[in-house]
């Protein structure tokens, strides 16, 4: 019997399982370059980020290029929930395949 | 749904946002500047050919001399991206590599088998910057901006000089245009675009910002 107490809740969620995948393939993201991919409202984005960033998934950072725009990135805490929470997922999947 | 569809499907959903948000530069800003240089050395063997050898480089010639540049800028390539793999220390056929083969491999084919069959430099010369600009533009769902701006740069380029080139390089319909010419031309192009195209990544810092290992234990990536 699979215990699905080891998947990590708060990346489970589709918005913010999204938002760790983006996060996961490039080392950062602007504020509008995750909006856009993910089609989110900016509230909706802000939201999943806050809960991602107080669980210490997501790093963020202010910087002023042409106009001043916010960078996230994951941090090392974050990949490693993220990697452990694919793990899981492969292990569900593996073993409904052997049983 | 059982637990197990319902993994699978997350997990093809996480394969699918990582695959669209993977980049993967086909040419390195260090590849660029050394094609560059060369480019501009095939332009000079020209020039010395034509003003020192005072016999012009032949087509023959013409073929080998951007033969060996092309030769010596791909290996210069290979070792910069099998450099840069091992940094992110992911295998050298990465999927972003078999990605970027696939998407190059029809223009770059079509650019071969024309080499083979068509003899006028100048007529050679515009294909190729027409196909190398069709192959990076092929890459545009995986390449950062400054590849697919370099691709449609040569692709525009080339297209514009298959249309005008009889009027711009040959006034008289009799003379082809010299080798120098055409070298000039592969100069402006495959020399000039890859000089500034190599500038404005170092410039923008754009590989800084591309992926990293995802196995770092670093705070900040």
């Amino acid at each position: 019997m699979f215990d699905f107490d080891r998947l990590d809740k708060l990346i489970h969620e589709k918005g913010r399982l999204a938002i760790m995948t983006l996060l996961a393939a490039r080392p950062n993201w602007p504020f509008q370059g995750l909006k856009a991919e993910l089609k989110m409202s900016d509230g909706n984005l802000v939201t999943h980020l806050r809960a991602l960033h107080q669980a210490g998934y997501v790093a963020y950072r202010k910087e002023i290029l042409i106009r001043p725009q916010t960078r996230y990135e994951l941090t090392a805490r974050g990949r490693k929930a993220f990697q452990n929470y694919l793990r899981v997922l492969e292990e569900m999947v593996r073993t409904a395949k052997t049983s | 749904m059982t637990d197990s569809d319902s993994a699978s499907r997350q997990l093809r959903v996480i394969r699918s946002l990582m695959e669209r948000a993977t980049i993967y530069r086909s040419i390195s800003a260090p590849t660029a500047l050394v094609g560059g240089l060369l480019s501009l050395g095939g332009f000079a063997t020209a020039y010395y050919a034509k003003h020192d050898r005072h016999h012009p480089l032949s087509s023959n010639e013409f073929l080998i001399v951007w033969l060996v540049i092309l030769a010596l800028t791909g290996l210069t390539n290979l070792f910069f991206l099998s450099r840069g793999a091992a940094q992110r220390q992911e295998p050298f056929f990465s999927s972003g590599m078999k990605c970027a083969i696939l998407s190059l491999a029809p223009a770059f084919f079509s650019a071969a088998v024309l080499t083979f069959l068509i003899h006028r430099p100048i007529q050679l010369a515009l294909l190729w910057i027409t196909l190398y600009g069709i192959g990076l533009l092929g890459t545009q769902h995986f390449a950062p901006r400054s590849i697919v701006i370099l691709g449609l740069t040569f692709f525009l380029t080339g297209c514009g000089l298959l249309v005008t080139w009889k009027h711009l390089f040959m006034p008289n319909p009799q003379v082809e245009p010299s080798a120098l010419v055409v070298s000039g031309i592969m100069a402006a192009t495959f020399g000039g675009f890859h000089l500034a195209y190599a500038a404005a990544v170092w410039a923008l810092g754009e590989e800084r910002t591309e992926p990293v290992p995802s196995t770092t234990g670093t705070e900040n990536v």
